[in-house]
């Protein structure tokens, strides 16, 4: 006679099809959970949803704002992964997304050139600013052994006040504004829409392209390699001939580059002036999105896409159906939630074992 | 007659449908894009303008729905919502939206935007610029301080030097000298358009430098007032409530007739089918009912009869025109 019994194991690997399957289940679950919010707070949860979803997918030029509300996420996304898949636990997204964006507005307060020149510029500037203080982070840990975490923090609200001092002190804002903001970033500056009529901006098609070219640097390149190597066994990787010093300095500066990319997209395709709370959020918002999607890129794309999306239907939903913001905010966090307490679920699977008795 | 059959069912589904398809043109939409909220007293006085010509206007049928303050991209967002939804006809922001706008405008061109306060810029035919000019109240208030002051010293806390605040700080002083040519007037900015604690620091300082009346433009400064026993005055709606004892009037200001304007425009665009928005800011001072000052409540026997009288005549002569009080948008100094 046989038995049957079940046992939960551990999962070698959950792979690409149980990372998605991972996904509808928590977005299933979240969007339950959520429906009996509204429902006990009193709003219809079936308009709720459907406003959402409107919102977010209704018109080709809703899906369009979800992919420009998404592209700032992707790149902060980004910047976190390849700083966590070489075990640095850089923090510091916000303070280099302030940096990118500042920087490249600096280029732009004395630059007079035309947009084929100066749009270049604007990104490489972006990518440098953010560079540089991720860079700085690694500098700090390799040269006076400064922890990680604490240098990357503390950089963001240097970064951040930097920026309230330049718009306090009036140097970066026109002499007849009152608001806390810089002067309108020109013409020439701007990241210019991808065809004529389209809300997608040339930051939405760079989100894309970070996301490929991370994908391929990450998986199939030496560095790559290296850089997964130093995160899963710092000691055996130095015997592998791969210095911990250059290795930290790099995975900071590329991470940072990303992340000031984020602010340029950010900054120069949607703002067109800098302030402290257009830019505020993107960093902490790119920690969740890159944990959600595994550290991988071309998840960390899909993810920052639904948040992109849960966003503008988010607005939706609180325009049109009397949704307070706070409830939205709510969602996301139930979102959160669940992907990660179905992330931890996926790595185990149940499995039959037969008994002869 | 199966031919007249058809053609009566045709004239009737044409009659049902056009009937459907064209809206009331007296029935008006507005969707209020906040400020801060409803928390702060420039949002509320746009809510207040809107109930009162919501009960008195009969030519029209306003309703309106006020949104969370945003801004920047996000204000563009929930904007461009607001407009796709097509339930708004009029999208009203108390802020400076005008960046946000620029992009809406032309891609809405059968909604009007309306902007109100400093900061803004016309971005085409239907954006209409409003300003909330309350100078000539600010004029008699400095009148009226200037009477009732003992040490001569009168303060006022601004918000930041932007031109809509400016007037008022230079009408201020001007209406306190027309009673007093000796009189100082104390101004600070607090960099901050509403942050009563921040109002009060400065309110101290300013009682500490000799002032015994002070205008609060950045929040109700109130509690300093009461502390150090001195009168104030407040900003565009009635908060003698607040603290009775200490709030002896204030400006006041009435978007009535400024609303009134937009609304006829706005029905004017229905017959001609164009707007005709402004690109300098319209305002409506005290002789259209856009602005006053506050009564003086149980205050009223402190100020002296004779002062009264000459503050009562110089609104007089401002709603007939005799006094002209200058608009002077300079960056006031303090004495």
């Amino acid at each position: 006679m046989t038995i049957s019994d079940y046992r939960i194991e551990k999962r070698a690997d959950v792979g690409m099809i149980g990372l998605f399957a991972q996904a509808l289940v928590a977005i299933a679950l979240a969007f339950i959970a959520s429906g009996l919010l509204l429902t006990v707070l009193g709003f219809d949860s079936v308009a709720a949803f459907d406003a959402l979803r409107k919102g977010a997918f209704g018109t080709w030029r809703n899906v369009q704002g979800s992919l420009v509300h998404a592209a700032p996420l992707a790149f902060t996304g980004l910047a976190v992964a390849v700083a966590f898949r070489a075990r640095i636990w850089s923090i510091g997204q916000e303070g280099q997304l302030f940096a990118g964006a500042m920087l490249a507005y600096f280029f732009t307060t004395f630059l007079n050139l035309p947009a084929i020149i100066t749009v270049p510029l604007v990104i490489l500037a972006g990518a440098l600013g953010g560079g540089l203080i991720g860079g700085l982070s690694g500098k700090l840990k390799t040269r006076f052994n400064v922890d990680v975490i604490v240098s990357t923090v503390m950089l963001n609200y240097i970064i951040a006040y930097l920026l309230s001092y330049l718009l306090t002190s009036r140097i970066w804002m026109a002499p007849d504004e009152y608001y806390l903001q810089t002067d309108r970033i020109p013409q020439e500056a701007r990241l210019p829409n991808l065809w004529r009529g389209a809300d997608l901006h040339l930051g939405v098609a760079l989100a894309v392209l970070a996301i490929i070219v991370l994908h391929v640097l990450i998986n199939r390149t030496t560095f790559g390699f290296s850089m997964r190597a130093f995160g899963g066994n710092p000691v055996a990787a130095r015997f592998k001939g791969i210095e911990p010093r250059r290795m930290i300095v790099i995975v900071l500066t590329l991470s940072g580059a990303l992340a000031g990319l984020g602010g340029v997209v950010q900054s120069f395709g949607v703002d067109f002036r800098l302030s402290q709370t257009f830019l505020y959020g993107y960093g902490s918002a790119g920690l969740i999105v890159a944990v959600i999607a595994g550290l991988r890129p071309l998840s960390i794309g899909l993810v920052a896409f639904i948040f992109g999306a849960l966003a503008k239907g988010g607005l939706f939903m609180q325009v049109m159906a009397d949704v307070s913001s706070a409830i939205i905010s709510a969602m996301q966090a139930i979102i959160l939630m669940f992907f990660l307490v179905t992330s931890v679920l996926f790595q185990y699977r149940l499995r039959r074992v037969d008994r002869d008795v | 007659m199966k031919k007249l059959g058809l053609f009566l069912i045709s004239l009737a589904l044409t009659l049902t449908l056009t009937g459907q398809a064209v809206k009331a043109e007296t029935d008006v939409n507005i969707a209020v894009m906040y400020s801060v909220g409803l928390e702060s007293g420039w949002d509320r006085i746009v809510i207040d303008a809107l109930d009162r010509l919501q009960a008195s206007d009969d030519n029209l049928n306003i309703t309106y729905k006020g949104f969370d303050a945003v801004y920047g991209g996000e204000a563009g967002a929930v904007m461009d919502l607001l407009a796709q939804s097509g339930e708004y006809d009029i999208i009203l922001s108390a802020t400076a939206h005008s960046d946000q706008i620029e992009i809406l405008s032309p891609r809405y061109p059968d909604i009007m935007f309306v902007s109100l306060g400093s900061g803004n810029f016309n971005t085409g035919p239907n954006h209409y610029l409003l300003y909330g000019r309350v100078h000539e109240a600010a004029y008699l208030l400095g009148m009226l301080g200037a009477g009732m002051s003992e040490s001569g010293v009168l303060g006022a806390v601004g918000s930041f030097p932007a031109d809509d605040i400016n007037d008022q700080l230079n009408a201020y002083r001007a209406g306190a000298q027309a009673v007093n040519s000796e009189v100082q007037v104390k101004i600070s900015f607090i960099e901050s358009w509403y942050d009563p604690q921040l109002a009060i620091e400065a309110t101290y300082a300013q009682n500490a430098a000799g002032a015994d009346i002070i205008y609060q433009l950045a929040g109700e400064v109130y509690e300093a007032c009461r502390d150090k026993n001195i009168l104030c005055f407040g900003l565009f709606e009635d908060t003698h409530k607040l603290a009775p004892e200490v709030v002896l009037s204030g400006t006041e200001l009435r978007w009535d007739p400024a609303f009134t304007w937009v609304l006829d425009e706005w029905q004017a665009a229905q017959e001609s089918g164009s707007f005709n928005g402004n690109t300098e800011a319209k305002w409506f001072g005290m002789a259209y009912g856009g602005a006053n000052i506050f009564p003086y409540y149980n205050l009223s026997d402190r100020v002296p009869a004779d002062l009264q009288e000459k503050i009562e005549q110089a609104r007089a002569d401002i709603l007939s025109g005799a006094l002209e009080v200058p608009l002077v948008l300079d960056v006031p100094t303090s004495d």
